[in-house]
């Protein structure tokens, strides 16, 4: 009912359930407003409940879908879609969509295999191998950049500050798949992931595979992530804060975090987009905002929730 | 010394420090010659319209501008239409467009729509019915509308007799019913004057890629409020758009009222006269574009023979408003082709001082929306 093509609650309730409203009427709502409603919902589910499982693996709270430089090699992989045409004679339009998603999976194989040693592969390494591979892409995305031309260069730019304006049914169906599958993962770890974000130990200690978590969580969020960006580029602070959120709120059981980060982010991100869309002269790119009132929100919950859940 | 005695005598101390500083800023911007930076080449410095330049009649107004610029006035010398044509060197390399539009049997018209660039490029054919009002992102529509509306009431475009025609303003109007926004229209070109900002269907965006799709169907929506029963089509660069993109929003505008959406891309003078001949046509102003396109041409064809006059050559380094180079492709290259003056520099690369001093341009280029302070511009503020 909120956005820039005005339609009232009556009209909407119409179109609906009478069938009624012009063509262009149902146009809107049935190929403009739902789908990309479909897709908030998606991105935004799929980036809270991974940046829940990146916080409990890593035990830290500062972790989120991006720790692993899977959003940078997305970007990465974007940016030469864009600025080269890469992929456009594979994929034809979705070339910066498929690109985005193949470069997901690209980093996190190589962020792996950076920290996989002949002992196995320790959190922290992980961790920080991300963060280096995220700075490495960052830093080619810049190169990007600034080789581009201005046409080009407002492209990336636009790209990386996330926006549903092009999504349709076309974008939930390329992310349907791949991000529910990896909110289902997540969602069927959550005994796991509430005795792996006490200690690596003591879950080993009580039949938890460790190793099997690291990997399925790992896999999980490049696959809610990898989905996310394709259609939506990249959008920050949604799986950081999203999660701190409700954790503050329930505490730490992930049996109940887990659909509180579900409903939660699809909620935020469905609020910001149209924060975003409808509420300033011009239409702002989402991530753009899930940023600027995202983490002034944070920092009110911060402070009038002082438990220490992660002590 | 009390307190009261020390605190007026500090703001007396202030008072003269901030007089003598005063002073002192203004006798050296009077004074001194700017030095520094950019200055020390020497080279003349112009100002080109951004939005003039890209696909328009203004191509080969900033054409003669910078002819004058450099080389003083145009020459007298009037040419015919003939003469160009039969100047195949010229004609073929400038003139000889293929159109982008033509008109069918049964009264429609069918147009090319552009999307991508380069290798990647792929046209789709739209037919449609005469243009009633057209809802436009960028600037170069509504400049070209406007050149021919003035041509249409017999005034000459931006003069005080055109900003005077009520009857432009009106066609204007009607024309370019919605779009770009107004802020970007002011601070982009010369026609925020013809526009009424309480019709003005405005999309809050300045190109295709941030347009919201609700927006567009509301823009359409309002405009044929405006003006019921319309044809009304969605213009825009496709150079920055794909097929996907295209079908999309092309459903989104048939769907909401409008008849079409036609991207359009231009980087050469040719795409430029084809497109002008293109609008016309669409919007049943091809009286006015054909002798203003033959009119352009015999100008263009004034300069050409003017430069061939001119020995020796210019370095140009045209720079936008990030800092970078302009890119070595699209309108501002080929205008700048056409000049034929060395155009290395213009490779979209960051140029520092020491490369500029280096390659020694003697022709330095900014758009005329830079809002960059002219000491940043220059960098001497740095």
């Amino acid at each position: 009912m909120v956005g820039n093509y005005k339609l009232s609650p009556g009209q909407v309730f119409d179109i609906l359930f009478r069938g009624g409203g012009s063509s262009g009427d149902r146009y809107i709502l049935f190929d403009v407003r739902i789908p990309r409603l479909l897709c908030c919902c998606l991105v935004g589910a799929g980036l809270s409940v991974s940046g829940l499982a990146m916080q409990s693996l890593f035990k830290n709270p500062m972790a989120s879908p991006s720790i692993l430089g899977i959003s940078s090699g997305a970007a990465f992989g974007a940016s030469i879609a864009i600025s080269f045409g890469v992929g456009a004679g594979l994929f034809g339009s979705f070339n910066t969509p498929v690109l985005a998603f193949v470069f997901c999976f690209i980093t996190m194989g190589i962020v792996y295999a950076i920290a996989k040693t002949r002992y196995g592969v320790a959190t922290v390494t992980l961790l920080l191998a991300g963060v280096a591979v995220g700075a490495f892409f960052n830093g080619m995305v810049s190169l990007m950049q600034y080789i581009a031309d201005e046409d080009t260069l407002s492209a990336i730019v636009y790209w990386t500050m996330g926006s549903f304006n092009k999504c349709g049914w076309m974008s939930f169906r390329m992310a349907i798949v791949p991000v529910t599958a990896g909110i289902i993962a997540i969602v069927m770890m959550v005994r796991e992931l509430n005795l792996v974000s006490a200690g690596e130990e003591q879950a080993a200690n009580m039949g938890v595979n460790v190793r099997l978590v690291r990997i399925a969580a790992i896999v999980a969020t490049s696959l809610c992530v990898g989905g996310s960006v394709a259609i939506s580029g990249t959008i920050g602070f949604v799986g950081l804060i999203v999660p701190h959120i409700f954790r503050m709120i329930v505490g730490p059981n992930h049996k109940v975090l887990a659909p509180l980060c579900i409903l939660g982010g699809a909620a935020f991100m469905m609020a910001m987009d149209t924060i975003a869309k409808a509420a300033f002269e011009v239409s702002l790119p989402v991530g753009v905002l899930t940023a600027l009132l995202g983490a002034p929100f944070f920092v009110y919950v911060l402070r009038t929730r002082r438990r220490d859940i992660w002590e | 010394m009390n307190t009261k005695t020390l605190a007026i005598a500090a703001v007396a101390v202030l008072l003269v420090a901030g007089a003598g500083a005063t002073a002192y800023v203004l006798t050296t911007d009077k004074e001194e010659e700017k030095t520094g930076g950019l200055y020390d080449l020497e080279a003349m410095v112009l100002k080109v319209d951004m939005g003039g330049i890209t696909a328009t009649p203004n191509i080969v107004y900033t054409i003669e501008m910078l002819y004058e610029k450099v080389y003083g006035k145009l020459p007298d010398a009037e040419y015919t239409l003939d003469e160009a044509r039969a100047d195949t060197e010229f004609w073929d390399a400038y003139c000889d467009y293929k159109p982008s539009a033509v008109k069918n049997k049964d009264g429609t018209y069918t147009v090319d729509s552009k999307t991508g660039r380069g290798k990647n490029q792929v046209t789709t054919k739209v037919t449609m019915g005469r243009v009633d009002c057209i809802i436009s992102t960028g600037s170069m529509y509504m400049t070209t509308i406007y050149n021919l509306l003035c041509h249409k009431h017999g005034v000459e475009p931006y003069s005080a007799e055109a900003k005077g025609s009520d009857g432009l303003k009106t066609d204007f109007q009607k024309l370019i019913a919605g779009g770009t926004s107004l802020d970007y229209v002011e601070g982009n070109t010369e026609l925020i004057g013809y526009f009424n900002k309480a019709t003005y269907a405005d999309a809050g965006a300045n190109s295709m890629g941030n347009y919201d799709k609700e927006t567009m169907g509301q823009n359409i929506r309002d405009v044929l409020g405006l003006h019921p029963g319309s044809n009304v089509v969605v213009m825009g660069s496709g150079s920055h758009s794909d097929q996907a993109f295209f079908e999309s929003t092309d459903a989104l505008v048939k769907e909401t009222g409008g008849i079409a959406l036609l991207l359009i891309a231009g980087s050469t003078i040719k795409d430029a006269f084809a497109n002008i001949e293109a609008l016309g046509m669409i919007t049943g102003l091809s009286a006015q574009s054909e002798p203003l396109l033959k009119d352009l041409q015999v100008r263009l064809y004034a300069v050409y023979k003017a430069l061939k006059t001119q020995e020796g050559t210019h370095k140009v380094y045209w720079e936008a408003s990030n800092g970078k180079a302009v890119s070595g492709r699209g309108t501002s290259k080929a205008v700048m082709d056409f000049m034929g003056w060395d155009t290395t520099l213009m490779d979209g690369a960051e140029h520092d001082l020491e490369n500029l001093n280096q390659e020694k341009p003697d022709i330095i280029v900014f758009y005329s929306n830079d809002t960059r302070p002219e000491d940043v511009r220059m960098r001497v503020a740095t």
